[in-house]
């Protein structure tokens, strides 16, 4: 029907407060992104970004609409193919610490989807891991570590060469990078680069800095209070119309460049 | 130079013996702002934690000294420690959710805070938490001193912590990664009014910060930390327009802007 690798179609989502109100988190959010794409989605937090991913990940059910992945309704879908999505698709999240066992070793974290998954190959698990880490930079060696002994870097290595062990078409990243040195950043995004390239990969990031999105990403959309405001070539942002994102935009602190932030009662013509 | 607030000389910090900051050397005058900045693990936080007299369990200051408002840190009781950190000197931390006390609302932490310094009724309190919230952009402070630390975002409780450092106005004012956490909108404001406040009280601040950007508009002076030395030291116009060592070209290269390259066609 199309070519989407991810399809939002009036996408909604409520949740019940405990004073009887709903807080609407997602209000009818369509996006479409293409096979071997990134989609940057910045906004403050409490704007939904995290909801929508969640949504996208089975994570959440979804309130009202549809998301399509490969032109596949998810909402829908039996447990098999709920399995098998899964396999389709990855998320790294902000805090690797969080989302490991600590008592497992890197070896065990990386295999541990492959297993679930009955890929695993018997004896092969220090080959595929050390192959892994080898992708992300990290010496071979590190298979036989725990989490507790490498740095949030190394971590946040790891989890992305767990996200990809199961040979995944779309990754999803929720500020996967926002707790690192500019410095390990920069070296995690030569390699995203590097692996979506190869593997012909579909990105979403969620990140509240959009320089960085802004050098990974070939789309952005804005969202504020639960809305998408704005659709923005990455290439041009500067081509902004929203108040929203203009603030958002003039808040960045440039080296070399005069740091004059705008603020949403200064930025006229908006309720 | 009798304004020094702070003269750091050739200080040596080691963990179990294992040495972790070494030969570090800085002279800060009143009202003015150094930024440390490197990767993690470069022994930045180490330096700011001697500052605090808070090196965790096997740390220490092995050589070297840390003058502070005339006085050598190095010999204070736990007393003087006590009366100092929050009037004279406090810390931002980069976390500051986990340092406020879970079951205690937001107001009596302020009461207690205020309290153990000067002699304030619980309306003075009040009244001046609201305004110092307000200041790091949290419009609704009397709602606010009702809830606990974990009825507010992440956000939320980060900006609470810079209030409550920046309440009993100190002379030094330190922080640990203390806006990298938050919104570049929230950080942008935060900034602003660390600095404002800062100037008002001719306070001087000492931060820690990956974000060069934030570094190169609040410092007078930058600090670059590699393996647990200063590489490279200077004003930010010296250090970002004409960096000496090879790691801050690295580290400037390295930051993402709205102008520079891009990792996909």
């Amino acid at each position: 029907m199309n070519n989407y690798a991810v399809e939002f179609k009036d996408v909604c989502k409520r949740f019940p407060l405990p004073n009887g109100d709903t807080l609407e988190a997602c209000k009818s959010i369509n996006i479409t992104l293409e096979k071997g794409k990134s989609l940057g989605i910045v906004g403050e937090s409490g704007s939904g970004k995290t909801t929508l991913v969640r949504m996208l990940m089975k994570m959440l059910p979804i309130s009202e609409g549809e998301i399509y992945v490969d032109g596949v309704e998810i909402q829908h879908m039996n447990r098999e193919q709920t399995r098998a999505y899964r396999q389709k698709i990855q998320m790294v999240f902000q805090d690797p610490m969080a989302a490991f066992n600590p008592r497992m070793k890197v070896k065990d974290i990386i295999c541990e989807p492959l297993y679930n998954f009955g890929l695993l190959p018997k004896g092969r698990e220090e080959q595929i891991a050390g192959d892994y880490l080898e992708m992300v930079d990290l010496p071979r060696e590190f298979m036989h570590r725990y989490p507790h002994e490498m740095s949030g870097g190394q971590r946040q290595r790891v989890a992305i060469a767990r996200a990809i062990v199961l040979e995944p078409e779309i990754l999803v990243f929720d500020e996967a990078t926002s707790a690192l040195d500019v410095s390990v950043q920069d070296s995690i995004a030569y390699l995203l680069a590097r692996l979506q390239k190869k593997r012909n990969l579909t990105y979403l990031f969620i990140a509240h800095d959009i320089a960085f999105i802004r050098t990974m990403c070939h789309k952005v959309v804005v969202m504020y209070k639960g809305d998408i405001v704005e659709e923005l070539d990455a290439f041009h942002l500067s081509d902004a119309q929203h108040p929203y994102t203009k603030v958002l935009l003039s808040s960045i602190f440039e080296i070399g460049q005069e740091h004059r932030p705008l603020s949403m009662d200064t930025v006229v013509g908006y309720k | 130079m009798a304004d020094n607030v702070l003269s750091v000389t050739n200080l040596h910090i080691a963990y179990q013996g294992k040495p972790a900051v070494m030969d570090v050397n800085f002279t800060l005058e009143r009202g003015k702002v150094l930024c440390i900045v490197g990767e993690s693990g470069s022994g930045k936080t180490t330096v700011i934690r001697a500052l605090m007299g808070l090196l965790p369990v096997g740390g220490e200051v092995t050589e070297g000294s840390i003058v502070f408002n005339g006085r050598d840190l190095a010999n204070l009781s736990k007393s003087e420690w006590r009366s100092m950190r929050g009037k004279d000197m406090a810390m931002i931390f980069q976390d500051s959710g986990s340092a406020l006390d879970p079951i205690q609302r937001i107001g009596k932490q302020f009461r207690e805070l205020f309290r153990s310094h000067v002699d304030m009724t619980n309306d003075e309190c009040d009244a001046k938490a609201i305004a110092l919230l307000e200041s790091v952009a949290l419009p609704n402070g009397t709602d606010i001193l009702h809830r606990y630390p974990h009825e507010l975002s992440g956000g939320q409780r980060q900006r609470v912590g810079i209030a409550m450092a920046m309440a009993l106005d100190p002379l030094l004012l330190i922080g640990d990664e203390p806006t990298s956490a938050l919104d570049v909108t929230t950080q942008s404001q935060v900034v602003l009014e660390m600095l404002e406040k800062a100037k008002e009280h001719n306070s001087t601040i000492v931060m820690v910060t990956h974000n060069l950007g934030v570094a190169a508009y609040m410092a007078d002076y930058i600090l670059v930390m590699q393996n647990g030395r200063v590489v490279d030291a200077g004003s930010p116009k010296d250090i970002l327009e004409n960096p000496s060592s090879d790691y801050t070209k690295q580290l400037k290269n390295a930051v993402p802007t709205l102008g520079g390259g891009r990792y996909i066609e």
